[in-house]
């Protein structure tokens, strides 16, 4: 029993941690819409600036003072990076922003590594605090105590701020309604600025208590932006209290379910996020997202079906792929097969967001279990691995229709979180699941059979596959079914009240997608003869995600020119240099600056201008 | 008089698709001026485009005869042209006391100035209901708070999207008689109606829009000599 309570206390002082970086997200998020992918990297900035500060200084003077100074100056950071990249893209696509996070997120990491070294680093302990009470027979850090304490309190803090002050009132009102409070004489960028340096302040601190507990390292971003995102939606979007109450949840289900659960522990998180959105679909303090505002004089451009000229330009392009063994090494038609695949995922996860409306942070979930039901084939019936391009898809098919069910009763970012949350249950599962998956050693040998395994034919079988499979999805987006589904993307309520069954749409679009990413996913398996558990993991997710934003989500050859740029980006940089990542990132902020509204998107700008332009 | 408000050419597009054409407009200060037209003739589009809440507007737009064309919103509104939307956008989670705050502008000198008092004194209902959250009144108190809020920043122009749309007609009769109290504090209102008989005995001088394009301009008397406008432009 008292161990209990010794475990349930050190949950709380986590939870202190947690709160102040998930609060941060959710209030940048509630006003300015913004997911803010590099929320992990300030609260690990945070945690290295107070690493320097407090070594600097000394006496408790020293290391409070050094905490809250490392905040303050994370917050600067903040706000510079408010002013100079995101402030330019707030009008543009919802998601966009997202991409630009995520750029600087990768910029980050590098970043760190260049200025505090690569290795792990262990800052002093708080002054006076360096000892243990004694709790119920047990010693208890001191330093934890005082953590309990710090989460209430700031939440208290905060609560006051948002109800009494002026500006708290402001940052309500730009929660709800942005636009009506521009309206009536308020600088929203300002405003902007000011909740952005708030939430990254947050978060910085939060990390910066961190370091009398655990070591800094570069790699704790990642480490912390899952849980809280998880925090975030599980409370609710914009809510301080639930970010509070979530992060209470989550702190302790990772003090108790390692003890209690030791086999399902990673598991757990996702469970009761998936749980928490199937019974409350906004979270648990959350209020049902205003239905978004379409702003006015903003429309989405209607997409025709190719002219005679875009088929002729694709068959053309598909000869000269198909023409490229002639003339290519083995290595180049490895990585053109690589892409092709690439373009495939990225296209499935279009059809889901682009064509469903339906964002999807977890689409490697379908990558991945087309790996692995292609794998396991192999694995356990010793069969060659193109009888995979049955059961991999096939898997990939089972999967998106069970998570699909729950996912289509959602919308907007808690559906995204959603199947995040599905994500990495299935990632877990097959981590954690080493009897069946090999879990982090991954199931090897997983070769096409003899005459298929030479590159230039195993390149044909890709590129058939994935020309094909890319046909396809192109006459869906154009079938009725496709028109149907994109009329339920753009008015819901209008569809609906016309007879179509919103979520039976939806519900096939995401198993099409799911399948099709499967498809991607076994091909991927074979190139490699190997699968890994990396193959259902977030960054896979996420450079999904940037592949179909950097073409453009406007459009349908947008993805397949984001995965062609990105994966050859990918696969230049990070064989020639060692900051492959603050290259990458600084690629694509740079490229989201440039064309907010996708590759493609900015070249149909200038090919064919719009009315107001001409 | 002198002229407050100028609208000249004004031209917006949905995506391609043009929705305002060539728009004129004046309106003097001190004046009534009612924007008529059917839904969809493009009422809102004009006001919203006035605020500077639309992207990619061709035109000319003056006030107090200064260029206020591509100025952000919130440039706009200090400048002292307050924007009363249709769909009522009250901060539904914040009080109305709280509803108000966030209009709050420093005075404007040259323009009538208002207290919380006096827009209760204008609206009797939102006094008795200061710490009632916004989102928890009805669609005529949400109504009356969406003009007082926008009174609370002391504009010289109040733009009035359809203010009587879905009202019952004793809120009506009230809102015309607030709207009669503003003209005399020497507000300058700009609103936007279906039906001509709203607000009649206020309004100065009207507009029929049609189509998104201007097709009348006179007194409301004129417009009673004119049955082919009446018809076929006015849901009477």
């Amino acid at each position: 029993m008292d161990f209990f309570v010794i475990q349930a206390l050190t949950g709380l002082a986590s939870a202190s941690s947690l709160f102040l970086l998930a609060s941060g997200l959710s209030i940048i998020f509630g006003v300015t819409r913004i997911v803010n992918f590099a929320h992990g990297s300030f609260f690990m900035l945070g945690a290295y600036m107070a690493y320097t500060l407090t070594t600097m200084w000394s006496g408790p003077l020293g290391f409070w003072g050094g905490v809250v100074a490392a905040a303050a100056v994370v917050a600067v950071i903040g706000a510079v990076v408010e002013i100079v990249v995101l402030r330019r893209i707030y009008d543009a696509p919802e998601l966009f922003p997202l991409l630009a996070t995520f750029g600087l997120a990768l910029m980050t990491e590098d970043a760190v590594k260049m200025i505090w070294g690569p290795q792990d680093l262990l800052g002093p302990r708080a002054p006076g605090l360096e000892g243990a009470v004694t709790i119920l027979g047990h010693p208890f850090p001191a330093y934890d105590l005082v953590l309990i304490v710090l989460g209430p309190a700031v939440l208290g803090l905060l609560w006051l701020f948002l109800r009494r002050s002026p500006w708290g009132v402001l940052v309500r009102a730009a929660t709800e309604d942005r636009t009506m409070v521009a309206a009536l004489g308020v600088n929203q960028k300002r405003l902007f600025t000011g909740v952005f340096m708030l939430g990254v302040f947050l978060a910085a601190l939060g990390g910066a208590l961190r370091i009398p507990r655990e070591a800094v390292h570069h790699a704790m971003d990642m480490e912390v932006i899952v849980e809280a995102f998880v925090i975030v939606v599980i409370g609710g979007l914009g809510s301080v209290p639930g970010a509070f109450l979530a992060s209470v949840l989550v702190a302790e289900l990772n003090a108790f379910g390692i003890l209690l659960f030791p086999k399902i522990s990673m598991v757990l998180l996702f469970l009761v996020m998936a749980v928490v959105l199937v019974l409350r679909p906004h979270g648990l303090l959350g209020r049902p997202e205003a239905a978004a505002r379409a702003s006015l004089g903003v429309q989405e451009e209607p997409w025709r079906p190719m002219g005679r000229a875009g088929w002729a330009l694709g068959v053309a392009l598909v000869a000269l792929l198909a023409a490229l063994p002639l003339v290519a090494d083995a290595y180049t038609l490895t990585v053109t097969t690589e892409i092709l695949i690439f373009a495939l995922f990225a296209a499935s996860l279009h059809l889901m967001m682009g064509v469903g409306g339906m964002v999807s942070f977890g689409h490697a979930a379908y990558f991945g279990l087309g790996a692995y039901g292609t794998a396991l084939l192999v694995r356990f019936f010793g069969a060659p691995m193109e009888w995979g391009l049955l059961t991999g898809p096939a898997l990939a098919l089972v999967g998106a229709v069970v998570f699909g069910w729950f996912c289509v009763r959602l919308s907007g970012v808690y559906l995204a979180m959603l199947t995040l949350a599905f994500a990495q249950i299935v990632w877990s599962v097959v981590f954690q699941w080493t009897e069946v998956t090999g879990g982090d050693n991954g199931i090897l040998g997983v070769w096409p059979g003899r005459w298929a395994s030479d590159p230039a034919v195993y390149y044909m079988l890709t590129l058939t596959l994935c020309a094909a499979a890319v046909g396809a999805i192109r006459h869906l987006v154009f079938s009725p079914f496709g028109q149907s589904v994109r009329a339920c993307r753009d008015s819901p309520g209008r569809a609906e009240s016309i007879g179509l069954d919103r979520r039976g749409l939806q519900w096939l679009c995401f198993v099409l997608a799911g399948g099709f990413a499967g498809l991607a996913g076994t091909l991927y398996a074979g190139l490699k003869g190997s699968v890994f558990p990396d193959v259902l993991g977030i960054p896979l997710s996420v450079d999904g995600l940037v592949m179909v934003l950097l073409g453009g989500l406007g459009t349908l050859t947008g993805p397949l020119v984001g995965a062609g740029v990105f994966k050859a980006l990918a696969i230049e940089v990070s064989s020639a240099t060692d900051v492959w990542k603050l290259i990458l990132g600084t690629v694509i902020v740079v490229l989201v600056l440039a064309f907010p509204e996708g590759i493609v998107g900015v070249w149909r700008r200038w090919v064919r201008p719009r009315g107001a332009g001409s | 008089m002198s002229e407050l408000l100028a609208v000249r050419g004004l031209n917006a597009w949905y995506g391609r698709a043009q929705v305002l054409f060539d728009i004129d407009l004046r309106v003097d200060a001190g004046e009534v001026v009612t924007l008529l037209g059917r839904n969809g003739a493009g009422k809102t589009t004009t006001l919203a485009a006035v605020m500077g809440l639309i992207p990619g507007v061709r035109g000319d737009v003056h006030f107090g005869g200064a260029s206020i064309s591509g100025l952000p919103p919130h440039r706009i509104a200090r400048l002292g042209i307050g924007y009363v939307p249709e769909d009522r956008r009250v901060f539904s989670d914040l009080t109305v006391d709280e509803n108000l705050a966030v209009g709050r502008q420093p005075p404007r000198p040259g323009a009538p100035s208002w207290t919380p008092q006096a827009l209760f004194d204008l609206f009797p209902n939102l006094a008795e209901l200061r710490r009632r959250r916004a989102g928890q009144m009805s669609g005529g108190e949400q109504q009356m708070l969406t003009i007082a809020r926008t009174l609370m920043g002391h504009p010289s122009l109040v733009l009035l999207d359809e203010p009587s749309e879905g009202l019952a007609p004793r809120l009506v009769e009230q809102l015309a008689r607030a709207l009669g109290t503003m003209k005399a504090e020497g507000l300058t209102i700009l609103v936007s109606e279906q039906n001509p008989r709203f607000a009649r005995s206020l309004t100065d001088r009207a507009y029929v829009i049609e189509k998104g394009r201007t097709r009348f301009e006179g007194t409301l008397a004129d417009l009673d000599a004119r049955p082919d406008i009446r018809d076929a432009c006015l849901a009477v």
